[in-house]
């Protein structure tokens, strides 16, 4: 059952430009000139309950401002959304109880007081009663390895600590949905596998979640199905394999060389490290990987050989360009 | 979709719908009370700045009335009660209400007001819940320990206690709409700190007998924005000497309230954050 619909989702908004220097400046006092930016363009997709979907896009696509629309905090221009019954920005009050959120960026923690101050905030602004806060707390605190950390003012922790709290805080209310917007910025490699660990424990207990990420180890790791947005259309919609798919199925493959190499006809060399390391990408497509292998042994001499999977970065780098 | 997740369902409506306003409001004020408490020094010495400011206010009328001047009809220790009670009405303002402004306007600035708009009541009485500050409790107490003064200096009519706080409401009400104003128009107006002193200047009429101005002016702030009921109409309830006409002040402060409301909501709605 979706948990999520969106049909036709448009998000337009009126900016102004302004130019550089002291003349555009002062120009800009009197006359500045409007701009419409079409930040979503009609977007439609659904999630289904329990699901992880990764939103991918480059930076000022839309995914943020779709989040936004999705949580409640923007209205759509037009189209439709529908999360856990409601429409978001139109029933925003009864909508927020079955929603969480974490940005990466903007904290709901108060900076000068302990975590767990926050928390208790929020369980009043919730009304949470007092054995399930207590019951969350200490297994949210567990999994998170941050009892201790909860008791000291936030200002003095850690980025890594800091988000972990940041978790908590979008979760005690046990939410259905929960709006992941950059949760692994900045945070080193424990840290991340820690939060990780965390989110795919949430989601086995029915959560259903919605990551937007620069990092597609986060996306790899987590997401069942990915929707990549660019320049506010939706240029993607598929499981995590299918993304592998998307440019055709190619390898890469790391040669080491006996002897430089003198003739390249027929190759696709993407990388030469020296005379005798070089990648080069294959498309299986057109030629399976097993004659590819054996037309390279009869011209080349092979010392050492490596085939790889298209790296994530590369496709999603190419699904942006275009 | 199930009825109940559409807020068909009247139960799930009105578990969803109660806030506990008062609830939230209290842990708001749990929440300032730490926070504050984590920076001591700071949080003495802007009491005592707040202290020491709120019984100095009345410097000019000691300096007025020391020359030899007063205001007319007016004595030394009634122009005290006066500023005292409009001293106590700015100060609650600031206790309570006030920082409404930097809180919008921060987050106006930084684009985190997601993260109020995520929370399951409207945008301003969290706003007002978590804006609580106890490092203007100096002025709050200035203002009654001059106000306490002055009333023992002066010959006060207690039965009419009950019109002085409610005229004395009324100028609370119009402060702190001002204030909520202030704090919508920086959601277009984005950090522009002119917008609290444009406030302040105005707030400066209810600190003077109003008879002193000229009609029009003491019209406006009796009858448009009734800045009078901070200070003078309340000690003029307490004096004995209030025009009862000016009761219907409370009009126009009930009016200004419900649209500084309207105005900030209406605000939020237009707000669309900034880019992520």
């Amino acid at each position: 059952m979706a948990i999520i619909t969106v049909e036709n989702l448009v998000k337009t908004y009126t900016t102004y430009k302004r130019g550089s220097g002291f003349r555009e400046t002062v120009k800009s006092f009197f006359k500045r000139k409007k701009v419409v930016v079409n930040a979503v363009n009609d977007i439609s997709f659904e999630i289904p309950e329990g699901q992880i979907c990764g939103l991918l896009g480059p930076n000022g696509a839309g995914k943020s401002t779709t989040v936004k629309m999705l949580c409640g905090a923007l209205y759509p221009t037009s189209g439709r959304i529908e999360a856990a019954g409601f429409s978001p920005a139109r029933d925003r009050r009864h909508y927020v109880h079955e929603i969480g959120a974490v940005f990466g960026q903007k904290s709901q923690l108060i900076w000068d007081i302990p975590p767990e101050d926050s928390f208790n905030l929020n369980r009043a602004i919730y009304d949470i009663p007092r054995s399930d806060y207590n019951e969350r707390l200490a297994n949210m605190t567990k999994l998170l390895d941050v009892a201790d950390v909860v008791k000291k003012p936030t200002r003095v922790l850690s980025l890594g600590e800091r988000m972990k709290c940041e978790f908590i805080m979008a979760m005690l209310h046990a939410p259905k949905i929960v709006f992941l917007d950059e949760p692994t910025i900045g945070l080193d490699v424990i840290a991340k596998a820690s939060v990780r660990e965390f989110i795919a424990n949430m989601n086995k207990q029915g959560t259903t979640f919605i990551l937007t990420t620069h990092d597609l180890d986060d996306v790899c790791e987590l997401a069942e199905r990915v929707i990549i947005i660019n320049k506010g259309d939706k240029v993607f919609d598929g499981e995590l394999e299918g993304l592998q798919h998307y440019l055709g199925r190619k390898k890469i493959i790391e040669l080491t060389l006996a002897k430089p190499l003198t003739d390249e006809t027929g190759l696709n060399i993407i990388e030469r490290r020296s005379d005798l390391q070089i990648t080069i990408e294959a498309d299986m497509e057109r030629v399976s990987i097993r004659e590819f292998l054996q037309n390279l042994s009869t011209t080349l001499k092979i010392t050492d050989i490596s085939v790889k999977e298209l790296p994530m970065e590369r496709i999603i780098a190419d699904i942006y360009k275009k | 979709m199930n009825a109940e997740y559409r807020g068909e369902n009247t139960e799930y409506r009105k578990k969803h719908t109660h806030h506990g306003f008062g609830r939230v409001y209290l842990a708001g004020i749990g929440a300032s009370m730490k926070s504050a408490a984590a920076y001591r020094v700071n949080f003495l010495l802007m009491n005592l700045f707040d202290l020491v400011w709120a019984v100095a206010a009345p410097l000019v009328t000691i300096l007025i009335y020391g020359s030899g001047a007063s205001f007319p009809g007016w004595t030394f220790w009634e122009v005290m009660l006066m500023q005292g009670l409009f001293e106590l009405s700015s100060a609650l303002c600031a206790v309570f209400v006030e920082n409404i402004v930097w809180s919008t306007m921060n987050h106006v600035r930084e684009g985190s007001l997601e993260t109020v708009l995520l929370k399951p009541m409207p945008p301003i009485l969290y706003m007002v819940s978590t804006s609580f500050r106890l490092d203007s409790f100096g002025g709050l107490l200035g203002g009654l320990v001059l106000t306490l003064i002055a009333a023992g200096n002066c010959e006060i009519m207690a039965i009419s206690l009950p019109l002085c706080i409610l005229i004395f409401a009324a100028g609370f009400a119009v402060n702190s709409a001002a204030s909520l104003i202030s704090a919508a128009a920086s959601f277009k107006w984005v950090a522009n700190s002119r917008l609290s002193e444009i406030r302040m200047s105005f707030e400066n009429f209810g600190i003077y007998p109003v008879k002193i101005f000229p009609s029009a002016l003491r019209f406006a702030v009796t009858f448009i924005l009734p800045y009078a009921a901070m200070g003078c109409f309340p000690a003029e309830i307490l004096l004995g000497r209030f025009d009862y006409i000016n009761i219907l002040l409370i009009i126009p402060a009930a009016l200004f309230l419900m649209f500084a409301i309207w105005f900030y909501n209406h605000m939020i709605r237009l707000y669309e954050g900034v880019g992520g």
